[in-house]
């Protein structure tokens, strides 16, 4: 006979087993800079998400989001790439800080 | 092997003051060494001026501006001299880059009295102008006229830099407008 107490033990393992199962594993979502543009323009991710940038010009670019929360990825030199996990849920216009005119959107769900 | 064919180019330098002693003059024979001289010459012209903007000017976004001018020029000029190295090639002075460098000897005479908001606009002004026909001169001289594959991609590259450069003159140059 099983006392109540390994019963509530092993009903935690059970939940936090199907808890992990069901969990969606992080992933890495792509967006090249080719001719001082993002693309895709528009990005769709999950929080814990990570976004790698690669920039394929010659010019040296940022992805920068303003306000809250702010977040950069630094220059991001010619052939060179930069990353950022996304946290918090929302949608977020981001650009470059040294070509104004780049923007390019990022949705987190 | 690589080879660097002169050929014939139609000059469409007409738009604005790239070089007034080439423009709406026949069409150069341009070699690709020649043709790597004036990308080179042109990037460090552009450089040059807005060194001298940076420490001149009084609006903020007039500075970042002049920044983002050295940055981008520079990273030109570094690919450029890197593809120049790779190829074996030396650049080649020729009139064209010669007409550059005494139009932006003209320009810097035009600017180094001002001061204040009249330098800034005087300063976006030759921006706007020096970037139309940067890109004109892409699309109607330096790319058609480019026979090596690597060096035409450079240009091609560079070209959507210098459009984006041309509107965030134009964008300022309103705004400059705007405040006065």
């Amino acid at each position: 006979m099983i006392g109540g107490g390994r019963w509530l033990a092993i009903g935690l393992v059970t939940f936090a087993s199907a808890a992990a199962s069901n969990r969606v594993p992080a992933r890495r979502h792509p967006v090249d800079i080719r001719g001082l543009a993002f693309d895709p323009a528009v990005l769709e991710v999950a929080p814990g998400d990570t976004v790698v940038w690669t920039n394929h010009d010659i010019l040296t670019h940022t992805a920068t989001l303003a306000g809250k929360p702010r977040w950069s990825t630094g220059a991001i030199r010619a052939q060179a790439t930069g990353r950022q996990v996304a946290m918090a849920r929302g949608t977020f216009e981001y650009y470059c800080e040294l070509h104004a005119g780049m923007r390019a959107t990022l949705v987190v769900r | 092997m690589v080879k660097f064919l002169s050929r014939p180019a139609l000059l469409v330098l007409v738009s604005t003051g790239l070089a007034p002693t080439v423009r709406a003059q026949a069409a150069p024979d341009l070699s690709d060494p020649e043709v790597a001289h004036v990308v080179v010459t042109a990037n460090s012209i552009d450089i040059t001026l807005a060194k001298f903007a940076l420490s001149r000017a009084k609006n903020p976004d007039v500075k970042k501006f002049a920044t983002t001018m050295i940055a981008d020029h520079s990273a030109v000029n570094e690919q450029a001299g890197a593809l120049a190295a790779r190829l074996g090639v030396t650049p080649k002075d020729n009139a064209v880059s010669q007409s550059l460098t005494k139009g932006a000897a003209d320009a810097r005479a035009s600017v180094e009295p001002l001061h204040g908001a009249a330098f800034d606009r005087a300063y976006i002004t030759r921006e706007v102008g020096y970037h139309q026909a940067v890109l004109d001169a892409l699309d109607g001289l330096l790319i058609p006229t480019t026979s090596n594959a690597e060096l035409k991609k450079l240009l091609v590259d560079v070209r959507p830099a210098i459009a984006a450069h041309l509107e965030h003159a134009k964008m300022l140059k309103a705004s400059l407008a705007v405040a006065e």
